[in-house]
């Protein structure tokens, strides 16, 4: 999982036409490779997601001068470099259907958590499965793939209110789904999620 | 801790936990592998010391008002790609190839088949298709060639058919005047035309450019800011051979999946 950064480290600037690329990718590679393999591998199968991680790093190797500076807008890139990928490999399989995030699990029968936090996880589980896949991809970029909101818009393609409007109603449905009623009803229209802040916690 | 953060670490605490791979033999392989590979195989040649003579435009006071127009609204970068025109023209086969040898790695160049060629101002934009698939190629005003996208497998015509259309690139391209937007797609056999309408966020103001359609492909590229992308709405409107023609059609929803007829 993720760790929170809250001031993103800064990979090197990158001349392209020297052997800065080799270093500065190599860093690139070694900091966002498990976040980039976890990121597809919760939307692809099993079996193409080092093919889909491979691609996806070819690209930013031949485009490392477009890649962000900052290690947080870096990985923003790749996840959404990755998701074209994904999509472009779905569309050639003419599958057209979207998988479900794999990214939620059960609690393990040995666990030793206490059994209110065990059936509370079983709860979420269970309201977590009930969402679509489009609710589940909004709450994965931001509670569990860390991007900001405006980063999380970028990589799905659409505006910072749309995403924050996304973020807003899938909590919401999740919370109906675990029985929970928010103490205040939130508006229909947040206010677009902020750079600085993580999430977009609309 | 406000309830979102609560939900978030609650959704945090209950995912899967996965050990640290990037140490591992297969992700230290594919490092050395990509590594090893040249970045550009065909480097763009040094930056010539004047610019390319500007393209006589039909109808030029117009259409450069209209891409001034365009340019400033959208854009708000000043000078900034002034010469784009919402109108593409096209280019020689010759220049089209020269394009895509400079763009392409050796292998794929060698085999690829320039579908679209275009030029808007200064500068001109080419989408290859090889067996593998389809790459486009974007060279700037100072004669700078770039791949800009992906290799990515084509929907068949056959089931595009008459109507449908797919739209397979839509990236964002950073270039020394600010960033563009790269458009490629494949059309439906009755497909004669493809427009692209930007909206602002208020809806007050919208700009509209044509696509090059060409053997059942289009594309076309236009200069859009960060921010302006993220709040524009953009459609597509395909016209017909029958002179029909299919308007508003998303370009996010068409990015995620073709319209089949």
């Amino acid at each position: 999982m993720t760790e929170r950064r809250d001031a993103p480290p800064k990979r090197k600037s990158v001349d392209p036409t020297t052997a800065d690329a080799d270093s500065a990718f190599r860093e690139l590679f070694e900091a966002a490779y498990d976040d980039l393999l976890l990121f597809v591998e919760r939307r692809a199968h099993l079996a193409v997601a080092d093919d889909v991680v491979a691609e996806t790093f070819l690209i930013a190797w031949r485009r490392l001068d477009e890649v962000p500076e900052s290690l947080g807008e870096a990985r923003a890139w790749l996840f959404t470099v990755a998701r074209n990928v994904l999509r472009n490999r779905q569309r050639s399989d003419q599958r057209q259907q979207s998988l479900a995030l794999r990214v939620l699990r059960e609690p393990d029968a040995t666990s030793s958590v206490e059994a209110d936090l065990a059936a509370a996880r079983v709860d979420l589980v269970t309201a977590w499965q009930r969402l679509s896949s489009a609710d589940q991809e909004v709450l994965t970029l931001t509670a569990i793939e860390d991007l900001t909101g405006p980063q999380a818009a970028h990589v799905l393609g659409i505006s910072r209110p749309a995403f924050s409007l996304r973020l807003l109603r899938a909590r919401r449905r999740l919370r109906q789904h675990l029985g929970q009623q928010p103490t205040s009803e939130p508006t229909d229209v947040p206010a677009p999620a902020g750079p600085s802040r993580r999430g977009g916690s609309a | 801790m406000t309830h979102d953060d609560v939900l978030d670490q609650a959704i945090r605490s209950a995912a899967v936990p996965v050990p640290p791979r990037v140490g591992q033999e297969p992700a230290r392989e594919l490092l050395e592998r990509i590594v090893a590979t040249d970045r550009r195989p065909h480097p763009a040649p040094a930056r010539s010391p004047h610019r390319r003579p500007r393209l006589v435009i039909a109808g030029a006071a117009g259409a450069l008002a209209a891409a001034l127009a365009f340019t400033l609204t959208l854009v708000n970068a000043g000078p900034a790609f002034a010469s784009w025109t919402p109108e593409p023209s096209p280019i020689s086969d010759t220049e089209a190839r020269d394009i895509a040898g400079r763009c392409l790695p050796a292998q794929e160049a060698s085999v690829a088949r320039v579908v679209i060629g275009e030029k808007r101002g200064e500068y001109a934009y080419v989408n290859a298709v090889s067996p593998a698939g389809s790459q486009t190629c974007f060279r700037d005003r100072n004669g700078d060639v770039r791949n800009t996208s992906i290799l990515t497998v084509l929907t068949s015509a056959e089931r595009l058919g008459a109507r449908g259309i797919e739209m397979y690139s839509w990236g964002q391209l950073s270039t020394d005047e600010g960033y563009v937007r790269i458009m490629a797609g494949h059309v439906g056999s009755q497909v004669t035309s493809v427009e692209i309408t930007l909206r602002t966020e208020d809806g007050d103001s919208s700009r509209t450019a044509r696509a090059t359609v060409r053997d059942g492909y289009f594309g076309a590229w236009y200069p859009e800011g960060l921010d302006e992308s993220n709040s524009n709405t953009t459609t597509l409107t395909i016209r017909l051979a029958d002179g029909s023609t299919v308007a508003n059609l998303s370009a996010s929803e068409l990015y995620e999946q073709p319209k089949l007829d």
